[in-house]
């Protein structure tokens, strides 16, 4: 899609599938990011080098948000739910990108292509969490306007969702069909 | 982006692109009003995101949690996977 507008010359095969035609080539991509708006620029990216680029965006999006508000940023689950209820999530998101000792803290995404294997990693700055209680909670319909992101993924995005041992590197694997 | 329609002890709301975190300042102001019901439009929705979710239930809290005075309407595409997946279905007034 992206590829195609930006290269017009690329084959009809790389027409009809872009990311796969890039990914044939590519073996290794590092992106990085500090802000939101940035995490969404690295999502579009990626997910137009992978087979369902919509969901895709969706998952990257959702774990790198993470990364950020919960990893680097050290709001925790609770936090995030009290200040969303009063309206100050945005403004305490923004002050910390200023504050130290954050604002020195980035998300690192680093990509391998096997192709057609796409692993994904992306590192955070925190200390991590306990992600295997989070990925298997089945609580996703409870009330709380918070805390869905994780469930979300593993669910409808990247069913193979894991993390490293302390829980700041998501580890993402997707694999194209086979021709 | 958001379009409001208030009348009749009705809000509609309309959404349109995106319903992610972008628009939460914005959505959390039109929380200040207390109509009997809650429409929210999404048939001009075409991506939703975690932050959407959020912003729904704390629409619902607004209504102590009755499900027949929030109205999702106009869901398809990729918000109808999400938010089925969320069991949303269960918590809001479909249509």
């Amino acid at each position: 899609m992206g590829y195609t507008q930006r290269i017009p010359s690329l084959t009809q095969h790389a027409r009809r599938a872009p990311g796969a035609a890039v990914l044939q080539v590519l073996r290794r991509i590092e992106l990085e990011c500090q802000t939101r708006a940035q995490a969404e620029d690295v999502s579009d990216e990626l997910a137009a080098l992978l087979p369902d680029p919509i969901k895709s965006r969706l998952g990257l999006v959702e774990l790198l948000f993470n990364a950020i508000e919960h990893g680097n940023l050290e709001i925790g689950g609770a936090h995030k739910c009290r200040l969303l209820r009063e309206h100050r999530f945005d403004d305490e998101v923004a002050q910390r990108y200023e504050a130290a000792p954050y604002r020195a803290r980035r998300v690192r995404v680093q990509v391998h292509v096997t192709y057609p294997v796409v692993d994904i990693e992306i590192h955070d700055d925190g200390s991590g969490f306990d992600w295997r209680t989070v990925v298997a909670a089945d609580d996703y319909a409870k009330e709380s306007p918070n805390g869905r992101g994780i469930a979300i993924v593993s669910r409808t995005c990247f069913p193979g969702l894991a993390y490293n041992e302390a829980g700041n590197v998501a580890i993402v694997r997707v694999a194209w069909p086979r021709e | 982006m958001l379009q409001i329609d208030d009348q009749n002890d009705i809000v509609t709301i309309q959404v349109s692109g995106r319903f992610d975190y972008r628009i939460i300042k914005d959505f959390q102001q039109l929380l200040a009003r207390s109509p009997r019901t809650w429409i929210v439009d999404l048939s001009s929705v075409d991506y939703v995101d975690s932050s959407a979710l959020g912003m729904l239930l704390l629409l619902r809290e607004r209504v102590h949690g009755d499900a027949q005075r929030v109205v999702l309407r106009g869901v398809h595409g990729q918000p109808r996977d999400v938010l089925a997946m969320a069991k949303f279905d269960r918590m809001f007034k479909v249509e």
